[in-house]
């Protein structure tokens, strides 16, 4: 077994004891700027309220997804778990960064949402290692024999003069690498949203995931390649076109 | 002259490996050996020198996908929640 979520108390990040806790020198994992966030939270800062808010709820809405197949009810699941950070914060103990308790409160919530809907996921396929089977790259795009087996047989045609910025501004480009990540299965999409479209540190994500190392870059080699895939065969049907 | 990987520079991998840990490679979780060996497999092969740089542009550019923010409804919903909470805690 290799649980994706905790319990929820300690996807929340404290202790069944409910006595308030100041962050203490147990807020180890906690930046400077998290302390000071969080000290205005706990002021009633709205500002801070909504500056958590647009931070991160677009990647909690993409989280969710992975688990309830409608976006109305994934909102549903991150309402709550914004609801839930409120209530909460107090009680946060600092024992992970801000960001790994809210996600972990996340995916704790769209888990038992989607289980309870009997859509898409149940904790056994959710758990499953099959995307951590195979090879990443589809093998028949490699020769299978001959002098040069194990190169390229359909090798990728090069994006010419391609960027980060010219790349988003294709707004068919775009659109490509948004459905490939919504068609990633949870274990996949969970790790591309946390690694790079959050840019959480990796030991963060293997914490906050409870998987090793060796299979956070696993998932996220497949993740990748399927969003290159997607965004490649957008570019193929280009060229076809021509 | 297009490259194809070398027969004078024996790196031992082939493509199908390298495309297999471009991860890997990337995010610099690799021994020094194993770096220099795609190192050399790269420099004399073109096609996984574009599908480690189609790699890379897919994470860098995922990194500046666009944020979905709340609706104004969620928005204010969310705020009134937290002002009452804190309220309530006074």
């Amino acid at each position: 077994m290799n649980p994706v979520a905790t319990t929820y108390s300690q996807s929340l990040g404290y202790s069944s004891s409910l006595e308030h806790t100041t962050l203490s020198t147990k807020g180890q994992a906690l930046t400077k700027n998290e302390e000071q966030l969080i000290a205005r939270l706990r002021k009633g800062d709205e500002g801070a309220f909504d500056e958590l808010v647009n931070k991160h709820h677009g990647a909690l809405i993409r989280m969710a997804m992975g688990h309830v197949a409608d976006r109305n009810v994934a909102e549903e699941v991150v309402q709550d778990t914004w609801m839930a950070v409120i209530e909460s914060l107090d009680r946060f103990e600092g024992r992970s960064s801000l960001r790994t308790w809210i996600f972990g409160i996340l995916i704790h919530k769209a888990k038992d949402r989607g289980v309870r809907e009997k859509r898409h996921t149940t904790f056994s396929a959710f758990e499953s290692y099959d995307d951590d089977q195979g090879e990443a790259v589809d093998p028949a795009r490699f020769q299978q024999s001959g002098e040069w087996a194990g190169h390229w047989a359909l090798p990728p045609q090069p994006w010419d003069d391609q960027t980060p910025e010219k790349l988003l501004a294709n707004q068919q480009a775009v659109n490509a690498m948004q459905r490939a990540i919504d068609k990633l299965p949870p274990t996949l999409k969970h790790v591309l949203i946390l690694r790079d479209l959050e840019g959480v540190e990796s030991k963060e994500v293997c914490e906050l995931l409870k998987i090793t190392e060796t299979n956070l870059y696993v998932r996220l080699h497949r993740a990748r390649e399927r969003v290159r895939q997607s965004v490649e065969s957008y570019f193929e049907g280009g060229r076809r076109s021509l | 002259m297009k490259d194809h990987p070398s027969q004078w520079i024996p790196s031992g991998l082939t493509c199908q490996n390298v495309a297999d840990r471009t991860t890997d490679y990337l995010d610099e979780r690799m021994s020094i050996l194993t770096r220099a060996r795609v190192g050399l497999h790269l420099a004399t092969c073109a096609d996984c020198r574009a599908y480690v740089k189609q790699i890379a542009l897919v994470r860098d550019a995922a990194a500046l996908l666009h944020r979905p923010l709340p609706s104004p409804i969620i928005r204010l919903r969310l705020r009134q929640h937290f002002a009452q909470f804190h309220t309530s805690l006074q």
